[in-house]
């Protein structure tokens, strides 16, 4: 009886400690996995979560979550897909047989808006018609491309954009500068053009991006990034990357 | 003394002249082609063991085969001795052989198994599959509660699921020397029988406790996969929980050998196979060192160090010299992590059940469960690395 008595105020006291240590801090917190070649982000805000993307199929989103959520929290809230490719899907399964998904928002175009609290997320592409004239079909051209708007804190995530989409955005006159810009493509030299990154002008550029045959991050991207003088994260160099923000100071 | 020695008479005698044993009619150094329909794939290491029948080959060009189809395999047999219960013939590793996908039938040997036996064992895959399926939802029901890699250990501790582990948490287990305690073995059929034993205990005489604690061993060997190696665990864990029950100390380790020494009469080969191996020394350092040591330390062993301990001894020098991989690390990490498996194997085992049965009741046994998943996923990494 003292036996059971023992390991019970032991494993009380463990589940206290685990509880404390993984409680919420009501900051927002924005975590790029490191899922090698392909994309997934997570947006914590309290008890809420938003996955943008899964990455590919074993690629460590499912690690990834239950290190950054807490472990009772079985939830999230809101998956956003940018495009039906495997690098930015394939994990889907994974995911859901560990995590029920509140919402799945797989076909957002602009003007479309989520409000969570204080949290913003407009769907800036593609357009209600959803191609750019003239131009083929390809999953990346539709790419859904979010903006994250916290107090003073603004994040853009790209999916796999490529140059044109990304000219018909900077003419329309919706960008606005970002804090943190998810690097279209993994860094590919037919996205991030010069001039939509002086419409950005990104603090912070997070490339995600693992061992792949196409030359990702492409030294093009890269000069590009460095122009406009973003600082440059790379997943496959750095690993995961967590920012933190409470709306005005940002820490990572 | 009398009987028992008259037991292993009978056993001798029998394998002798009832024919139970054979001497192979392949001959060593002759080559045979062996045809592998329908054949299984296991890993072993870096190697993989094909199998069909009687018929058993281990090496790692095997791994690449797909799981459906035919193989031939052109070589030569390692022993001549077959057995006709368990025997298995291996073919010689070193020889020179050829893997073909596309093989002949003709000058094919046969397993040489009478048909009536197919007919049982296709029953028995029938039930397997069923249990199988029923594992597979067990296990959803798991990982669907707890995070990773927390899910995946508890499922290796209790049911020795040790294909669900992510990479990164695998090579800790190896580098801490703790990988053991996820593959479903002795060291698992002896916490169950302890752990069962000391719940009937609370409601039975001891011998009528027993008999109900063996009979929770063999229902987890069944849960667990059945795995040969587990079933091997579960005979000579009833064999000592008996012996426990109905007489002195001493006469388990007269148990133990009887239970080995008849089946290495029925299964010689046996000898060489590193699980038998681990079993025996699991059961022989829980049943005997252990208690020994207990009586040695003379002083309130509220975890259970010295079973631990016991069981540590006398596994440690086989995995050195099959592996070549105890450190002192691992005896550090084992001491630590050891003790809490049963309690993690009680809880998660509880939780499954709780899962299958009453689902709310799962969530509320998670977390506890969570709580010493994850002290043991912080020991792990530490030991292990990143």
């Amino acid at each position: 009886m003292r036996k059971i008595l023992g390991w019970s105020v032991a494993l009380l006291f463990l589940l206290l400690t685990w509880v404390m240590g993984q409680a919420p801090d009501g900051k927002l917190h924005l975590i790029f996995c490191d899922v090698g070649q392909g994309d997934a982000a997570l947006v914590i805000k309290g008890s809420f979560q938003m996955l943008i993307d899964t990455g590919p199929k074993n690629g460590g989103v499912v690690a990834c979550l239950s290190a950054q959520m807490p472990f009772w929290d079985r939830q999230i809230e809101i998956f956003v897909n940018s495009h039906p490719q495997a690098d930015h899907i394939g994990a889907l399964v994974e995911v859901e047989k560990r995590y029920q998904i509140g919402k799945k928002w797989l076909a957002g175009v602009a003007g479309d808006r989520i409000r969570y609290g204080d949290l913003d997320f407009d769907i800036l592409w593609p357009a209600a018609s959803g191609r750019v004239l003239g131009a083929s079909t390809d999953l990346n051209q539709l790419s859904v491309v979010v903006e994250l708007n916290y107090g003073k804190f603004r994040a853009l995530f790209t999916g796999d954009l490529g140059t044109a989409e990304e000219k018909v955005l900077v003419d329309s006159g919706r960008l606005m500068a970002v804090d943190v810009l998810k690097v279209a493509h993994h860094g590919s030299k037919y996205s991030s053009a010069a001039e939509f990154l002086s419409a950005v002008r990104p603090k912070l550029a997070l490339i995600s991006v693992g061992k792949n045959n196409y030359g990702h991050p492409t030294s093009e991207a890269l000069e590009r990034l460095k122009a406009v003088g973003a600082r440059i994260w790379r997943t496959d160099r750095q690993g995961e990357l967590e920012i933190v923000t409470d709306g005005k100071n940002v820490y990572y | 003394m009398k009987w028992r020695l008259a037991v292993l008479a009978l056993v001798l005698f029998s394998r002798l002249f009832f024919n139970l044993a054979v001497t192979s009619r392949y001959r060593l150094g002759e080559p045979v082609r062996v045809r592998f329909d329908n054949y299984k794939i296991e890993r072993s290491g870096s190697e993989c063991i094909i199998s069909r029948g009687v018929f058993w080959l281990k090496n790692d060009q095997v791994c690449s085969l797909k799981q459906a189809g035919a193989v031939a395999v052109s070589g030569t047999f390692r022993a001549s001795l077959i057995d006709r219960l368990l025997g298995r013939v291996w073919l010689e590793e070193s020889s020179h052989y050829t893997i073909e996908t596309a093989g002949e039938s003709e000058k094919t040997v046969s397993d040489g198994r009478p048909a009536g036996i197919r007919g049982i064992s296709a029953s028995l895959r029938d039930g397997a599959e069923r249990i199988a399926n029923f594992r597979a939802k067990l296990s959803e029901t798991t990982l669907a509660r707890l995070p990773s890699p927390e899910g995946e250990l508890v499922l290796g501790i209790v049911m020795g699921y040790k294909s669900v582990l992510p990479k990164l948490f695998y090579d800790q287990l190896v580098r801490s020397g703790t990988v053991h305690i996820v593959v479903a073995s002795g060291y698992n059929v002896m916490v169950v029988a302890g752990l069962a034993l000391s719940a009937m205990l609370l409601f039975w005489r001891r011998r009528v406790a027993t008999l109900a604690a063996i009979s929770v061993v063999w229902l987890y060997v069944l849960l667990a996969g059945g795995e040969v190696s587990l079933l091997r665990a579960a005979v000579m864990g009833s064999v000592v929980l008996i012996g426990l029950a109905w007489g002195r100390s001493s006469r388990i380790i007269w148990s133990l050998v009887l239970v080995v020494g008849a089946m290495l009469i029925m299964s010689p080969l046996l000898i060489e196979n590193i699980s038998f191996q681990l079993s025996v020394a699991a059961t022989f350092g829980v049943a005997v060192v252990g208690p020994f040591l207990k009586d040695g330390w003379g002083r309130d062993d509220p975890v259970d160090v010295t079973t631990t301990l016991g069981a540590l001894l006398m596994t440690a020098p086989l995995i050195w010299w099959h592996f070549g991989r105890v450190s002192w690390i691992s005896l550090l990490s084992n001491s630590l992590i050891l003790p809490l498996v049963p309690v993690l194997m009680f809880l998660g085992g509880l939780m499954i059940v709780a899962a299958a049965l009453i689902s709310p009741l799962a969530g509320v046994v998670a977390a506890p469960t969570y709580a010493l998943a994850h002290l043991v996923v912080i020991l792990i990494s530490f030991f292990g690395g990143s």
